[in-house]
Parts: C-alpha cells; structure tokens; sequence
C-alpha cells in the first residue's frame, strides 16, 4: 500500500475531526420560509382541465399514427476550435474548483459560521444553490453535477497527486463491486438524504449540515477507495444518482462515438448503434476526439427504458415521493394529522416533530410504491398481454418523471428567486460574523423581485407540459412493450388515470395555503 | 419526435385556456386602506387563526393587542413590534410585495395570523 495516501487520509481525517471538536455551539432558527400564495381556483381547474383534455389529444394521435422510434435529432455542439476548448481541461478544472470551493465553504462556515441558518452561507449553499439550484439546471440545461461533485474532484487530485510519487500505481484497492448491490447503496444514501431534507426539523441548522457533510465524505471516499471512484460515483453517490435522473430530460446529452471504447467500459451506457451516451465512465476514458456533447430534444433520455434496474425503479419512486411530501408537508392537511399525532409520540420529546415526520415520508414512499405497483397489474390486464410486472413496472417509471420534474419546478420557483437572494449578502459575510468582504453585505432580500401572477402562470404552464410529455413518453414505451398498437392504447388508460391523478395531486397542494408546523 | 403533428385546434384550445386563466385572475380595484386587529389573549388570539387578505398596493394596518410581553413579528416584510403586557400598537405597511406572510409571536414561536397580499 501506498505511503503517500495514508499520509493524505490521516491529515484529512485529523483537520475535519479539529473542525468539529472547536466549532461554534447549535442554536437554530428559521430559513427557507416561504410566502407563496395558493394557487387561484381559475388555475387550479383549469391546468387541471387543459392536462386532461390534452392527454386525451394525445392518446388520439397516438392511436392513429405512431410508431415507436429510437431516433431523435441531435447536434454536436462540440465540434470545432470552441468545442476543444470548452471540453478541455482549464474550463472543466475551473468548474470543479467551483464545486470544491463551494463544498469547503460548506464545511468553514457550517462550524465556524454564526448558528442563525439564514446568515450562514453552507445552508444556502446546500438548500438552495445545490438541492433546488442544481436540480433546475440538470434538468433544464444538463448535467453539471458531474463536474462539480466536489467528491470526484478531491478523489481525482488524490489520485494525480499520488500518481506522482508512485507511478503506475492505483490509490484505490478497486475490489470487485458485488453484482447483487446494483444500484441499491445510491437509493439508501438518498434515502437518507430525503429523510434530512423533508423529515429531520433540525436539517437548516449550519452544524448539522456541516456534520452530515463530513459523514457523507467519509462514506463517499471510503467507497470510492474500496471500488474504485468511477464504480462508486455510478453505483453508489445518490447525487450523482439523482442528478443524473433529472438530467435525462434535459436537452444535452454525452457521447462517445467509437463503439471500441463503448465496448470497454460499464455495461449501463445506453448504447446505439454507432455511439454510447450519457455514460460517464466511457467519455471519462475516451480519447478527446471521440467525445461529443449532443444538444437533443427534452425527454429524450427518459426514453432509454431498457436497463431500468429494481433498484433504479425504487430510486425513482422514492424520488417522487420525496418531492411531493415536500410540499404536503406545507398543507392544513398535513397539519391536522400532525396535529392529531402529536399525543402519540409524546414520549419523543425535541424529535417528536422529527418522528412524525418520519412516519409521513415512510407512508408517502409507501403509497407511491403500492400505487405504482397496483397500477402496473392494470396497465397488464388492459394490454391484454402476458407480461412479468416487475419488467412492466421498471419500463414505465421513467415516464412519471416529467410529473414530478414540473412540480418540483413550479413548488420551489418563487422560493429559488426569494431564498436565493440570500447569496448575495452571504457571499461578503458567509459566517455570520459582520464582515463586509465585498460591499453586499447590507443587501435586503426584495419580495417583489416574483410577482404572484407570474409564477401562477409558469407553474400551470410548466405542470401542463410535464404531463404531456409523460402522456407521451408512457405511450412511447407502451408501443416498445406489448405487440401492436392496440394492445399499447389500451395499456394507456389505467396509466391515464394514474397520471391525471398524479398532476392533480401537485396542482391541489401547489393551491393549499402554506402553514407550519412543529 | 412527432410533436409537430399535433393539429392547430389542439394548440389554439391551449392558448385560448392560458388566456382565459390570465383573464380571469386580473381585475382588482384600486389601492384602498385595509384594517385588521389581532387581539392575543390567555395564550391564542380570540376568533382563531386568521387570514387577513389585501390587494398589492393597499395600505394595511393591523392593530395588536395583548395580555402578555409579546413580539409579534411579520415575516417577509420582517417587521418586529414588541407589545408590552396589556398594551397596544399596531402594524402599518403598504403592501407592495405579495405573498402570504404569517405573524408569529416570537417568543412563542406560534403563528397568530397570515396577511394575504394578492395581486
């Protein structure tokens, strides 16, 4: 084993322990209020009634005229003296300087910075900049997270820098990645994470953060060098995971195009006939000439169904869960029954509000899989087909996406432009402590920087499209997976049904006024 | 894709139903001066937690009054008023942000009211 990098993990280990033993004590208040108003009922009815009547428009023309097709129109937007440029290492090492600096500046201000969530950068930085920040650039512009992951990159300098001392010798013990483990460690991280963002009411508190920073390191390293980085980063990050998901709608795509590379890496890349795409581990191994970045239709990646594992399909679903009991958890609704449960978990003292919450995101990841599986039995007997439900219900989970995508869009778009203000006085004082770094300091958050109507309007609009593109990407697959096109129409209306329901569940809470709880 | 063959109707349906939403949220009256009053009592504030609503533009005033020491604090516009035991004061704002916007008493960190600012 290799000297140099027991040194590198011992002092990483040693300077983040010293952080915490002589950071500043926890006190917590509010962050991330939000003041949206409740949808008006002229909207609710009528992105509701628009979704409906189009779903029908839909499975019209897809009864007469479809076919299914892999082909899409793509275009290489790297070719030429710019494209060598923009995918060379100075611009790629500038991005990921970004996301190491962001995430050390997570971890100084999370332990050294002031207690109050709303002047301390690492809250911002996480809740804001990278849960819901990231989450609209990698669906809506591509995948970055890639870039940024602060994990990768620190592993990477690990390994260059080692590379040094003892050429030709790999840092990471790379032991074979157990076939059974599939995707399921990345859908346990999430889990977690999901837990901390929608259940654990201590989550906006910087220390805490910063604690469940390190904690995540020490896994995502340790894991790294067990199996190697590029095994982890695919199998086990749940963010790479989970940004990669949102990234399949989005209109840029990886390739690389010459099959013999393809042919050596991961088995999971979509695979065309001529390129492999959206696989990471193959255009991390390329050489520069045969890596292409497409520009391509949205949704597109949401069609590539075929090597959806179980444990992709249960990360989906969770996903989908936690981004609508986000906003439950916002309702009277939800309201009543804490308040109803607050008795009965009496004897959890300061986590009561914790535990509760707890049970709810439990039962909402519960009735999304029973829902989803429930319906899959449908889809089957509509089809008229025989067909095993666990091959059925992996193919068609990537359809929902674009449902919850929308919402997620519309439930966190006044609160990005609101909350996300806040970077600009966090960036001259990120700890809290008055400084006044670059003259922004004093900047006061303007409310009117949203008007109502306006996210009205682009949260019907965004919730409309996102199911019609789930309308059509479910009838897509359909066509791919039983024999002939009336056999997949037919399929489609228990999957209508659920996916109407599905709209109208984020239009109903997107028009609840928001309370609090705890 | 075969977006595109999707028929001129279907898309005139869509534009039709986004202006009809937008029409049908508009039309408010003018500016007008609104008055609320949040009276804290025995630990709740009498009549129950209420949503106070007012146009953007509006002048809005709530009175305060309560039996206890009492911050009440306005989130949003964040404005902070401490109202001694028995006391009065009151909440005057024009409403040029909209949003809803609870009023919490801090030190009990419970929710007394919302004031609505619609557009």
């Amino acid at each position: 084993m290799n000297i140099s990098w027991q040194y590198a993990a011992a002092g990483l280990t040693l300077a983040i322990t010293l952080m915490m033993a002589t950071s500043a004590p926890v006190a917590a208040h509010g962050f991330g209020e939000r003041y949206d108003l409740p949808f008006p009922l002229p909207y609710y009815l009528g992105g509701a009634g628009v979704a409906v009547a189009l779903s029908f428009v839909i499975m019209g023309l897809a009864a007469r005229q479809w076919e299914p097709d892999d082909e899409y129109p793509a275009i290489d937007i790297l070719r030429g003296f710019v494209g060598s440029i923009m995918s060379g290492p100075a611009i790629t090492w500038s991005v990921r300087l970004v996301g190491i600096f962001a995430f050390v500046l997570v971890l100084i201000a999370g332990f050294y910075g002031t207690s109050v969530s709303s002047g301390n950068i690492s809250v911002v930085i996480i809740w804001v900049v990278f849960w819901v920040g990231l989450a609209y650039s990698s669906a809506l512009i591509g995948n970055i997270w890639v870039l940024l992951n602060p994990w990768d990159s620190i592993f990477r300098i690990f390994e260059r820098v080692a590379g040094l001392f003892n050429p030709g010798q790999a840092i990471a013990l790379n032991r074979p990645y157990p076939a059974w483990l599939s995707y399921w460690p990345a859908f346990a991280l999430f889990l977690v994470f999901a837990w901390i963002e929608s259940a654990f009411t201590g989550s906006s508190t910087p220390k805490n953060l910063a604690t469940f920073v390190v904690i995540y390191s020490f896994v995502t390293f340790a894991g790294m060098f067990v199996f190697g980085r590029r095994v982890w980063l695919r199998q086990a990050e749940a963010f790479t995971a989970f940004f990669s998901l949102l990234a399949r709608f989005s209109p840029t795509e990886v390739a690389v195009t010459d099959r013999s590379v393809c042919e050596a890496c991961s088995s999971d890349c979509e695979n065309h006939p001529d390129v492999c795409v959206d696989c990471y581990d193959c255009y991390e191994i390329a050489p520069l000439d045969t890596r292409s970045l497409y520009l391509r239709p949205y949704a597109t990646g949401l069609r590539a169904v075929e090597r959806i594992s179980t444990s992709q399909m249960a990360m989906v679903l969770t996903v989908l869960a936690t981004v609508s009991f986000d906003g439950f958890t916002a309702t009277s609704a939800w309201a009543g029954f804490f308040d109803r449960l607050l008795p009965v978990f009496d004897s959890f003292g300061s986590n009561t509000g914790t535990a509760i919450n707890s049970v709810g995101l439990a039962a909402m990841i519960g009735v999304f899989v029973s829902v989803y599986i429930v319906l899959i039995q449908f889809v089957i007997i509509a089809s008229g087909e025989e067909q095993s439900s666990e091959r059925v219900a992996r193919k068609f989970v990537l359809s929902l996406v674009p449902i919850a995508l929308a919402y997620h869009l519309a439930h966190f778009f006044s609160f990005l432009l609101i909350q996300g203000q806040l970077v600009v006085p966090l960036l001259s004082d990120p700890l809290g402590r008055d400084w006044d770094l670059f003259g922004t300091a004093n900047y006061v958050i303007d409310l009117t920087i949203v008007n109502a109507r306006a996210t009205w309007l682009i949260s019907v609009v965004a919730i409309v499209i996102g199911h019609i593109f789930a309308v059509y990407l479910a009838h897509m697959t359909a066509l791919k997976t039983f024999d002939g096109a009336r056999a997949a129409l037919r399929s489609q209306y228990p999957m209508l049904i659920l996916m109407v329901g599905y709209t109208m569940a984020g239009l109903w809470i997107l028009a609840q006024p928001i309370v609090n709880t705890e | 894709m075969s977006l595109q063959r999707i028929p001129k109707s279907t898309i005139s349906i869509f534009v039709i139903a986004i202006t009809a939403l937008i029409l049908a949220a508009c039309g408010s009256d003018g500016p007008t001066e609104r008055n609320f009053s949040i009276e804290f009592a025995n630990g709740e504030p009498v009549g129950g937690v209420e949503t106070f609503t007012a146009n953007q533009g509006d002048t809005v005033n709530i009175g305060l009054s309560t039996d206890e020491m009492a911050t009440f604090h306005l989130h949003g516009y964040d404005l902070e008023f401490e109202v001694d035991a028995g006391g009065n004061d009151s909440i005057e704002l024009l409403a040029d942000a909209t949003g809803r916007f609870a009023i919490e008493i801090e030190e009990l960190e419970q929710d007394v009211a919302f004031l609505e600012i619609r557009p």
